[in-house]
């Protein structure tokens, strides 16, 4: 650009930084800086382009320019000039827009590549880090948690208890136990609710519903869902899901600039409601192991996912039509495939006609 | 390559000194390029770029405000705002949603010592809001400067946060009618701990006038309030679930009746809100004009002409702009959603299909839909902003002289800050 020394060729107020009076000074651009000139020449200031900062970055649209020195903190100069505002961002380009949203973005936008990458990774290796997490709580943890999360869950419901109800159930959990490695046991609750439903909670918990066992066709179809439930317990889907929510809400929060708030809250809840299609194949895994090492047949879970399948369809039972618009299992029909393709193996009912009985009316207001 | 730095004292003439500034408004240029951009860039940056955003659109604002033709200027950064982000987020947010997670499952979500732990921790909140107010408008207040001169706010906030504390407590008890006389208070400690360079602010409003304007908005509040019902099930027909509960067992309502309910707890809100700014806007025009009479600086006074219609108007329009630059924004980012899917084809049309049955995909698509549109009713917010400063500028007037050259700069002001713990602290975090 060209430069112009003398006279200089814009009107400026000048503050010392001092006090808040401002003086009336001519400002020009010289080959060294910025020149700062009061009534004598001889006192003229130089301000070196490399060390100058605008009280707002240099835009197209400015119409002035605010410019400060950083060798001399306080001292300001005021330009009431367009045009000199033009010919300052092109002698100090450091001081555009432009210039300032690099600086700033830069930085964050590798971060957020990189963060983006290091997720990718994780799902791509199929790492789960809220179940290596979920692995290393201890078992009052897990205890707690459970009870908490079963309160919650059936909280104003009955929970059903005969004598020759709890031994069925006892018996057909006992009976699946068999394959389970170690010395994990579960505990079952069967509670007075209409909608066909169950569910693993924290702590090797599991939920079976009046409405389930109303309206299965046999002992072995409960046998496959609790199987399934158990096989969510000992993956630890229920635990993961909650070090999954927890961590989700703090980066949300992290992510929002703390008015994470509703919108977060809204993300987040929605993230859990279901288990991934991932830990529902798990489940049916360790399902079908479980029925084989029991000698229990998975034709009756089969028959279940049919029925389930029918009833979806139908529009009727109490499903929840709201839920099923967010539910990731797996294609029930898959699920059917993938059961039957099993080898056959040797079976026996899963409970005696008896038990079975007395689990169906498990429920029942004695007389 | 440094100059030694000398002044220009002598060679200049001080400007008309003791002089009667002059205040007014030079609306930024440029708002809406920046709020896309900012929008944007929280994207790409996975949210951190919020703090660069925001502190940029403070320097636009603060240099919009001009005393005597000169800009205010603005000297925060993005980096002291996230810090003081990452401080509150570990010191604040993460021990207690911790602490909160673990007395609910050591004791139960219902049990006497979780409630108790969250009453203790809304009580601490509580102070801690007034603490936080004080200590950002210091922070903002020590980042402005006018003529290379820096304000700031001397007193202690633990003094302000008490406060606020006490008298808030207060507010559901007198029912509202310590609020003229809290805000007074709170007012006052602040402005009289103001300070310009070295020069003090004061404050010397009563409270008593603002009972008058306050009684009409309180009357008319409360009367509306109980014709707020009606009005709801008046207009959102109500479900008559409860008729279920008295033959002895509760029903939950069933999903379409869940709509409704949602609908009409939704519209009352709305309802309670449109009509809160419109009856308190006499209260706060006639707040605004009186604080403004009651603050001094050297020989200067304050005058505020703002109307209840204006604030009104700047209230209503800025949400009009807010939806309008939300549903933008949507539309946009929707139709590039579906220009790539269109793009990909059958490739990834295939992959979300097994995945999601057809019926279903709305659904799923609906949900990050309405979560964009509400991070997009954000996206317009400085416009709002400078909008509603550009308002109270432009309406506020200085009375009387000020002589700027008896206005020192501060001992500390040169002094390198931002590193103390206390600095630490001074956060303007939300």
């Amino acid at each position: 650009m060209p430069y112009e020394t003398d006279p200089p060729a814009f009107d400026g107020r000048y503050s010392d930084g001092k006090t808040a009076a401002a003086y009336n000074v001519r400002v020009g651009f010289s080959p060294r800086g910025l020149l700062i000139r009061g009534h004598n020449a001889a006192d003229d200031l130089i301000w070196p382009y490399g060390a100058l900062a605008t009280a707002e970055p240099i835009s197209s649209h400015a119409v002035d320019a605010l410019v400060s020195y950083r060798h001399q903190p306080g001292a300001s100069l005021f330009v009431p000039n367009g045009t000199f505002a033009r010919q300052l961002a092109e002698a100090a380009p450091h001081l555009t827009t432009r210039a300032a949203r690099r600086r700033a973005a830069t930085p964050w936008l590798w971060t957020a590549a990189a963060v983006l990458v290091l997720v990718a990774g994780v799902f791509a290796l199929q790492l789960s880090p809220a179940r290596a997490i979920a692995g290393l709580m201890p078992d009052g943890l897990r205890n707690s948690l459970g009870n908490q999360t079963l309160r919650s869950m059936t909280s104003g419901k009955k929970v059903c208890e005969t004598p020759a109800g709890r031994r069925a159930v006892e018996n057909l959990a006992a009976r699946l136990a068999t394959g389970v490695p170690g010395e994990t046991t579960f505990e079952i609750t069967v509670v007075d609710w209409g909608l066909i439903n169950a569910f693993a909670t924290p702590g090797n918990k599991i939920v079976l519903t009046r409405g389930l066992i109303e309206k299965a066709g046999s002992a072995d179809e409960i046998a496959g869902v609790l199987a399934h439930e158990m096989g969510h317990g000992i993956e630890m889907h229920p635990e993961t899901s909650i070090v999954r929510a927890i961590g989700l809400s703090a980066a949300v929060e992290l992510l929002m600039g703390g008015g994470g708030g509703t919108v977060g809250n809204i993300g987040v809840m929605l993230a859990q409601l279901s288990y991934s299609r991932q830990a529902e194949a798990e489940a049916d895994d360790v399902a079908l192991k479980l029925m084989r090492d029991a000698g229990i047949a998975t034709d009756g879970l089969t028959d279940f996912f049919k029925r389930m399948n029918k009833l979806e369809r139908s529009g009727d039972g109490d499903s929840n039509r709201t839920f099923d618009v967010l539910r990731s299992h797996p294609q029930t029909a898959d699920r059917i495939r993938r059961i039957s393709a099993q080898e056959k193996y040797p079976s026996k009912p899963a409970l005696k006609p008896a038990d079975w009985r007395a689990l169906k009316t498990i429920c029942a207001v004695p007389d | 390559m440094t100059t030694p730095a000398r002044t220009i004292e002598k060679s200049g003439a001080p400007q008309r000194p003791g002089t009667s500034p002059h205040l007014s408004w030079l609306h930024p240029l440029g708002l809406i390029s920046l709020s896309v951009y900012n929008f944007v860039m929280r994207f790409l940056t996975l949210g951190i770029h919020h703090f660069w955003g925001k502190n940029e659109v403070r320097k636009r604002i603060w240099s919009s405000i001009r005393v005597e033709g000169e800009p205010l200027e603005y000297t925060g950064t993005g980096a002291e705002l996230f810090r003081g982000f990452l401080v509150i987020f570990g010191i604040v947010f993460l021990p207690v949603m911790l602490a909160t997670f673990s007395v609910a499952v050591f004791f139960g979500p219902d049990s006497g010592i979780s409630k108790g732990f969250q009453g203790g921790l809304y009580l601490a909140f509580l102070l801690l809001t007034g603490v936080a107010i004080y200590r950002a408008q210091r922070y903002r207040l020590s980042r402005t400067r006018w003529r290379g001169i820096r304000a700031s706010l001397v007193g202690s906030s633990l003094k302000y946060g008490w406060t606020y504390f006490w008298t808030m407590l207060l507010v559901p008890v007198t029912l509202g009618w310590i609020s003229p006389w809290r805000a007074t208070r709170l007012q006052r400690i602040t402005t009289d701990d103001m300070r310009f360079g070295t020069t003090a602010f004061s404050f010397t409003a009563s409270s008593r006038p603002l009972y008058g304007p306050f009684a009409t908005f309180w009357l008319l509040m409360v009367a509306f309030l109980a014709a707020l019902p009606f009005l709801v099930t008046a207009i959102v027909p109500w479900p008559d679930m409860f008729a279920a509960s008295e033959t002895g067992e509760f029903k939950p309502p069933r999903p379409e009746d869940m709509a409704r309910i949602v609908v009409g707890v939704y519209f009352a809100l709305f309802l309670l809100g449109v009509v809160y700014m419109i009856l308190s806007a006499w209260y706060r025009a006639a707040m605004i004009r009186h604080f403004s009479r009651h603050t001094h600086i050297d020989g200067l006074s304050f005058a505020s002409t703002v109307t209840p219609g204006g604030l009104m108007w700047i209230t209503v329009s800025n949400f009009l702009l807010l939806v309008a630059g939300a549903v933008v924004a949507t539309a946009t980012l929707a139709a590039i959603g579906l220009f790539i899917w269109t793009l990909a084809g059958a490739g990834l049309g295939s992959a979300i299909g097994d995945s999601i049955p057809p019926e279903q995909i709305g659904g799923v698509l609906g949900v990050p839909m309405v979560l964009l549109f509400f991070l997009a009713m954000g996206m317009l917010l400085p416009v709002a902003q400078a909008r509603s400063t550009g308002y109270l500028v432009s309406h506020l007037r200085l009375d009387g002289t000020l002589d700027t050259a008896a206005i020192e700069a501060s001992a500390e002001q040169n002094i390198k800050r931002g590193e103390g713990l206390a600095q630490a602290f001074d956060i303007d975090a939300l």
